[in-house]
């Protein structure tokens, strides 16, 4: 006998994971089952995912959006590459690009070719084999196109858009499809006098609202994942110290607007730069033990390339993720599920993740534990690779100030150790098909932040020189042209997707 | 890497040494000390030795002719049949099982395999590239004559410069290619796996559906594939008795890796040891699931069973050398059932579900009439 179908899900919070969830669900679920998100107007969202990662894309498909329109709604601007600038000490920058590098020949990896190269001083940069690398760099962009055999097929892209105005237009596909929103403030939460399942929120007014199963997206504090059921937090912060943010927008000025997000390495943390049609966000992600805020926003201050366009907007979080994402019949998608800094633009990525594993072990009445077993397992190593591939940059750094000789010094889980001492010896590389950073962004990373392999493949040794110098050359030369050809990324904005009144908008201090 | 000594006999050291030699394009010497006489019998293949072949220049018609190869469709252990290739259509993101469970499971699921339906009716076509051709669901294996496909890798070894030796002269790596009697790793420890895998299988019955009986095997692997400068790969690593095409996938495997990873420090050598382990424990899991012992399984399997029984859910782990549609056959095959299915299932109605569940069934079984006689 199946146990009796969920009828009700109450979203607790809106923000980005909240009408995510919504437009999700309003789009899977069948029509039988309510959706209902609460939300306060007077409770802030975080917003400080502004950039995505491809997957983003597939999300936008699965609900139907019409790409050109949600640009326009949120303001947004393409993303081909994450530019990491001093990480390796002043002046020293990479680029980790969408897609991946050139092309494998016969059974031999690609990058193995470019390391013997490089090994005998011939290679050009590892970069001149990625397309979306070539175009950023030239502030170019056009979307990929859908013929295999042509070069820009292998162009990979996301976007970098204002999340608030994001959580506004997934609220406007969502309303239509049947999700109600509640105005309210969660005042108090009904629990299941034996199972400590939770039957209903009751808001300030003494509304209450029940429901079978609840989503979690009330952020950092967790109101029912942590506050009422006590998930528990894993604590990270051993490797990945930074406890604060403070995030501030400018008019856009400096590169411009760039097809690319900018982490640039500071003193006691990093810098980010998102540009967008109406202006770029920028933020610092530091540690409080080694710059206090005055001094972090004074340093943000320096470094914008444009006017400030409001008041700092301070944040404070802690890296780690909740014991248990799913308790009881709570899920916890977004921060309420963990916190990892933003630095390859994870936050959004990790809501859509939470939503596709609700999607398909989604529960019934009887709330197996078997399926949440099986959500928490998948969860923890999802996120547990993404912790690995973050804690390189730190790892790897080459700067002399003592939060970046901390980070040096530190140990580091096992699992990322192996990786580095695998790669560092000969190149090799095998991520887990969990791993939502591929090999391409491992060896972006790793070659970025000064991890060269000591050998390359000795297989690559077969080819003769000559043959490989033409086939690399021939290589970056179709790439090279390929991105000259295209549209400036300004251009393909003001054609495509321009929003309505991306002027500078109005601040008075 | 100056010389690779291989030591063995059989599809195990020549498809070794062809594909090393092959890869390695003469930078070093790949030598083989051969130790037994050729294998007799047939055997069955899985569809990825395909991409080996495709590696090796070995074309379907030399293929044929060196080996007699013939096309397999399906399985069949005990009473059950399991058939390659994709099993139904998934609709909007939710896998095709979870509405045949949703549909009362109307008929057995390889109703609506392509290949299983062909089999039945001893027609057979190669699978088609267009993605709107049921044709495109299929997948098949072959069956093999072993003496053949052993000489033909033998050729395409020494046609890329590998020799036979005498004796076993120094090398830079060693493999034991020996199968079974791990000629240079017999004093490694051993981890016994005979309480879940008392026998293996080997193929009873040749066709486009093959049968699979049991058959005596010593199941278990040394502790590690690698150490110093030897590695042992194919049954001389480890043995779960897969006649049925899970052998051989294994030995390519351990010869792909060898080659991606040419183990010398010791970070390699980990990394080797670690990817053979979980490549070789999954396809064990799968061995145990199609005729081992279920009453006390390891703990990957005891959760892909628990999962599938509680929801139909398939888990899927790094270095499977099955996909999920296998898992399902051979799950439903030992008779575990789901007890729910996914409920975004539920999103069709029930009655549109069975009528699509039998306009699919009449449409694959129109395209199975209409395929060529095997």
């Amino acid at each position: 006998m199946t146990p009796a179908p969920i009828r009700s899900v109450l979203i607790v919070g809106g923000g980005t994971a909240g009408w995510m969830t919504a437009a999700a669900l309003a789009k899977a679920l069948p029509k039988t089952i309510t959706v209902t998100l609460v939300e306060s107007e007077q409770i802030g969202t975080v917003g400080v995912g502004e950039a995505t990662i491809p997957p983003i894309n597939t999300f936008n498909q699965v609900l139907g959006l019409d790409e050109a329109a949600f640009m326009r709604a949120t303001k947004g601007s393409f993303k081909l590459a994450i530019e990491f600038v001093d990480w390796m000490g002043p002046g020293h920058r990479y680029l980790h690009p969408f897609g991946g590098f050139g092309l494998d020949i016969e059974a031999l990896k690609f990058h193995q070719v470019w390391l013997r190269a490089h090994h005998e001083g011939w290679a050009p940069p590892i970069d001149a084999f990625n397309l979306s690398a070539q175009a950023a760099h030239l502030n170019r962009f056009a979307p990929p196109s859908k013929d295999p055999g042509q070069v820009l097929s292998s162009l990979k892209y996301a976007f970098h858009f204002d999340a608030g105005l994001y959580a506004k237009f997934l609220r406007d596909y969502a309303e239509p499809r049947g999700v109600t929103r509640v105005e309210g403030k969660v005042a108090g939460v009904q629990q299941h006098g034996e199972t400590g399942f939770i039957t209903g929120v009751t808001l300030d007014d003494g509304r209450v609202l029940e429901a079978d199963l609840f989503v979690d997206c009330s952020g950092f504090r967790g109101l029912l994942i942590e506050q009422t059921l006590q998930a528990g937090y894993d604590d990270w912060s051993h490797w990945l110290p930074n406890d604060r943010a403070v995030a501030m927008p400018c008019v856009t000025g400096g590169d411009g607007l760039t097809p690319y997000t900018r982490a640039t390495a500071d003193t006691a943390g990093w810098r980010w730069r998102i540009p967008l049609q109406h202006r770029t966000g920028n933020g610092y992600v530091y540690s409080s033990r080694d710059i206090s805020d005055e001094d972090a926003v004074a340093r943000l201050r320096a470094t914008l390339d444009g006017e400030p366009l409001a008041e700092p907007n301070f944040l404070r979080f802690q890296a780690g993720r909740r014991k248990a994402a799913w308790v009881k019949n709570v899920v916890a998608i977004g921060l309420s599920s963990g916190f990892l800094e933003p630095l390859e633009s994870t936050s959004i990525h990790l809501i859509q993740a939470g939503i596709t594993k609700l999607l398909a072990l989604f529960p019934d009445r009887g709330f197996d534990p078997v399926e949440i077993a099986e959500y928490n397992r998948l969860t923890a190593l999802q996120v547990e690779l993404i912790r690995d591939f973050i804690i390189l940059h730190f790892k790897a750094n080459a700067r002399s100030e003592p939060y970046w000789v901390r980070a040096r010094q530190m140990e580091i889980p096992e699992s990322l150790q192996r990786k580095i001492d695998l790669f560092a010896a000969s190149g090799r590389l095998f991520p887990s098909d969990l791993d939502l950073f591929a090999e391409a962004s491992w060896i972006a990373v790793l070659l970025g932040q000064g991890i060269t392999p000591r050998r390359h493949d000795p297989l690559v040794d077969a080819f003769d020189e000559a043959f490989l110098k033409s086939q690399l050359s021939r290589l970056a030369g179709l790439i090279r042209q390929t991105a000259q050809a295209l549209p400036t990324h300004e251009q393909f904005i003001a054609r495509y997707c321009a929003a309505p009144h991306a002027s500078r908008p109005e601040f008075k201090p | 890497m100056r010389r690779v000594l291989i030591v063995g006999a059989g599809i195990d050291a020549w498809m070794t040494a062809a594909a090393l030699a092959t890869a390695t394009r003469g930078l070093a010497e790949v030598v083989v000390a051969e130790t037994g006489p050729p294998p007799v019998g047939r055997i069955a293949a899985l569809p990825s030795l395909q991409g080996l072949h495709a590696r090796l220049g070995i074309s379907e018609p030399t293929l044929a002719q060196a080996t007699e190869a013939r096309p397999r469709l399906a399985a069949r252990y005990g009473d059950a049949i399991e058939p390659f290739g994709e099993t139904g259509v998934g609709i909007d993101g939710v896998a095709f099982h979870h509405y045949w469970l949703a549909a009362g499971r109307a008929g057995p699921l390889t109703d609506w395999s392509l290949a299983a339906l062909a089999a039945a009716r001893g027609r057979f076509a190669p699978p088609s590239p267009d993605p709107r051709s049921p044709l495109s669901t299929l997948s098949y294996g072959l069956s093999l004559d072993a003496a053949g496909y052993a000489a033909l890798l033998k050729r395409v070894a020494l046609a890329a410069g590998a020799k036979v030796v005498e004796g076993r002269p120094d090398a830079d790596l060693k493999v034991d290619a020996s199968g079974g009697e791990r000629l240079l790793v017999a004093h490694e420890p051993w981890t016994d796996w005979s309480a879940w895998l008392p026998t293996g299988v080997a193929l009873a019955e040749d066709g486009l559906i093959s049968t699979f009986a049991p058959a005596p095997a010593r199941t278990g692997r040394i502790i590690a594939a690698m150490t110093g400068d030897t590695i042992a790969v194919g049954t001389a690593y480890g043995a779960i008795g897969a006649g049925d095409g899970g052998d051989l996938h294994l030995l390519q495997g351990d010869v792909s890796r060898l080659i991606a990873l040419f183990p010398t420090g010791p970070a390699a050598v980990a990394e080797y040891n670690r990817l053979a382990q979980s490549a070789l424990e999954r396809a064990r899991d799968m061995a145990i699931l199609r005729w081992g012992d279920l009453s006390n399984p390891p703990e990957p399997l005891a959760r892909k069973i628990e999962q599938f029984q509680s929801r139909g859910r398939v888990v899927t782990y790094d270095d499977e050398a099955w996909p999920e549609s296998a898992w399902i056959h051979a799950m439903l095959a030992r008779g575990i059932i789901p007890q729910r299915w996914d409920p975004l299932a539920d999103r069709v109605s029930a009655e549109r579900t069975r009528e699509m569940l039998s306009r699919m069934k009449a449409m694959l079984g129109q395209t199975a009439e209409a395929m060529p006689r095997a």
